[in-house]
């Protein structure tokens, strides 16, 4: 008997071998696998005059609610009532303040002018940081928000957000990532990709 | 052929035992074999037609309940709504299978643990490890594969287990048409797992666009788990060879991808829902794969068993 016909007979004893079955869930789930992590890591690049920035490619753009909204891109409607969000911003440094000096100052004024905009606003923490090398202030909240797809029934949620601020001259760019407080650390490398491939030129 | 033993019931054989796909039976099960049980084929057209029926009298026809119904009384009706499918489907076959019932305790039995898996390991993988809401969106390539490859193959193995690793081996798993009832029971646990979990997540349903969700998930389920519990009836029964069980699977996981990537492309227009397209897809697709089950057993019933 040779090794091939005892593989065989040994792989194959049983009339109906569950192993295969077991072995079928594996492969289809790891071809899965696999689709995910390219699709996950693959992004689209956004480039105007003044920024460039990377995000995820299955997320999509979406219209902005102000003129100063640079960028504004989602995860699919699908992935929940609150959608994960990357805003960009850009405006005059006069625009949130004419007095602040430090970057800590803009973000207490910027902090100021998202708690009239927001229900239930609450900053978390604000700290320096830095991004591709800039300096930057980072203020992390959470706020209370209406579901993105809401029906007559749905209750408001939580939602958390960071917002990044760096100056560069006259001009205060904000990088603001949002997504249902459930979900928002889980976001920890996408917000950590998207931030990083973040240019001022 | 003395000292064999019946591969249902595992008593040894007296005699000459009878043969039947490479398989040894006692007599009694050598009868059973061929059987093609009316109860199980009408509660299934019942299902199909009405739920069809009464999904479409609610989104038509009580406008006036939709509105009056709020809060907790909404989330009441929701669920009982997300039981319906189920209890109609036992209830018909129950009363279409008296003369020779299948144990009540085992096919409930099987539905939970339908429901159980679905709640317990489905779901949790599907949702939160693969995460596939949240990236197969972007084109339906990527919905079919991920339909296919993670939903569908996740889906209906753990409907394939609820039955494999519980009532398959038992003595009460003895005639090839109880792969479809006990499949079909296990599909409908893991529709109705799904449909307490839309309504639970949205507080609720609108009772019209609602009530044709919970219906399209039920018949699609019922559908996919239909086809495996189909391959399993006959492994039990037969010797299929060893990749028998594994086209099985695939081809219900295949069935479940395409199914329900045609199903969220044919329900919305634009942003606008169109539930009753899906209403009318699902049904079809439920008719016309019980339909085939139907005819296939017929034709495979051993020559000279009853087949009705």
């Amino acid at each position: 008997m040779t090794t091939r016909s005892m593989l065989r007979r040994t792989l194959f004893r049983e009339e109906e071998p569950e192993w295969l079955v077991w072995a079928l869930v594996i492969i289809l789930l790891a071809v899965g696998l696999i689709a995910r992590t390219i699709v996950v890591n693959r992004s689209s690049a956004f480039s105007d005059a003044n920024v460039s920035v990377s995000y995820p490619a299955s997320w999509a753009q979406a219209k902005g609610d102000s003129a100063d909204e640079v960028l504004v891109v989602s995860e699919s409607f699908d992935a929940g009532l609150f959608p994960a969000r990357f805003v960009l911003r850009q405006m005059p440094v006069t625009e949130i303040s004419t007095s602040a000096q430090t970057l800590g100052d803009f973000a207490l004024k910027w902090a100021d002018r998202k708690a009239k905009d927001l229900l239930g606003y609450k900053v978390l923490s604000i700290g320096e940081t830095q991004v591709r090398g800039k300096n930057a202030v980072r203020v992390d909240y959470v706020y209370v928000a209406e579901p993105v797809i809401a029906t007559p029934n749905s209750v408001p949620i939580v939602a958390e957000g960071a917002d990044v601020l760096i100056r560069q001259d006259d001009v205060v760019t904000v990088a603001s990532m949002l997504a249902s407080a459930d979900a928002f650390k889980g976001l920890d490398g996408v917000w950590g990709r998207i931030l990083g491939s973040l240019e001022l030129k | 052929m003395a000292g064999e033993t019946c591969c249902v019931c595992n008593k040894s054989i007296a005699g000459a035992a009878r043969m039947f796909g490479g398989r040894s039976f006692c007599d009694d099960h050598y009868a059973r074999l061929g059987q093609n049980r009316r109860g199980m084929w009408l509660a299934m057209l019942v299902l199909i037609i009405g739920l069809a029926a009464f999904v479409a009298a609610v989104f038509f026809g009580a406008p006036a309940l939709r509105t009056n119904l709020q809060g907790p009384w909404l989330t009441i009706a929701g669920l009982l709504l997300a039981l319906v499918p189920a209890a109609a489907w036992l209830g018909v076959f129950y009363l279409q299978d008296r003369a020779e019932p299948e144990p009540k305790q085992f096919v409930i039995g099987v539905f939970i643990l339908g429901v159980l898996l679905a709640a317990a390991v489905g779901q949790p993988l599907i949702q939160d490890v693969f995460g596939v809401n949240k990236w197969a969106g972007g084109s339906l390539f990527l919905q079919l594969l991920a339909g296919i490859c993670i939903v569908g193959v996740t889906q209906e193995f753990l409907k394939y287990a609820a039955v494999r690793y519980s009532i398959f081996r038992s003595v009460e798993f003895d005639e090839r048409i109880d792969g479809i009832i006990y499949g079909a029971a296990a599909g409908l646990g893991y529709a109705t797992l799904l449909n307490v979990q839309y309504v639970l997540q949205n507080g609720g349903v609108d009772l019209g666009i609602g009530a044709v969700r919970i219906a399209v998930i039920a018949l699609a389920h019922a559908s996919f788990a239909g086809v495996t519990g189909y391959f399993l009836g006959r492994a039990k029964f037969e010797n299929r060879g060893p990749f028998w069980l594994p086209a099985g699977l695939l081809l219900a996981a295949i069935l479940n991808g395409v199914v329900s990537t045609l199903l969220s492309e044919i329900t919305r227009s634009g942003l606008r829902p169109t539930p009753l397209n899906g209403l009318i897809f699902a049904s079809v697709v439920a008719a016309a794969t019980f339909l085939t089950l139907f005819i296939i057993m017929r034709r495979s019933a051993r020559p000279g068993a009853a087949s009705a």
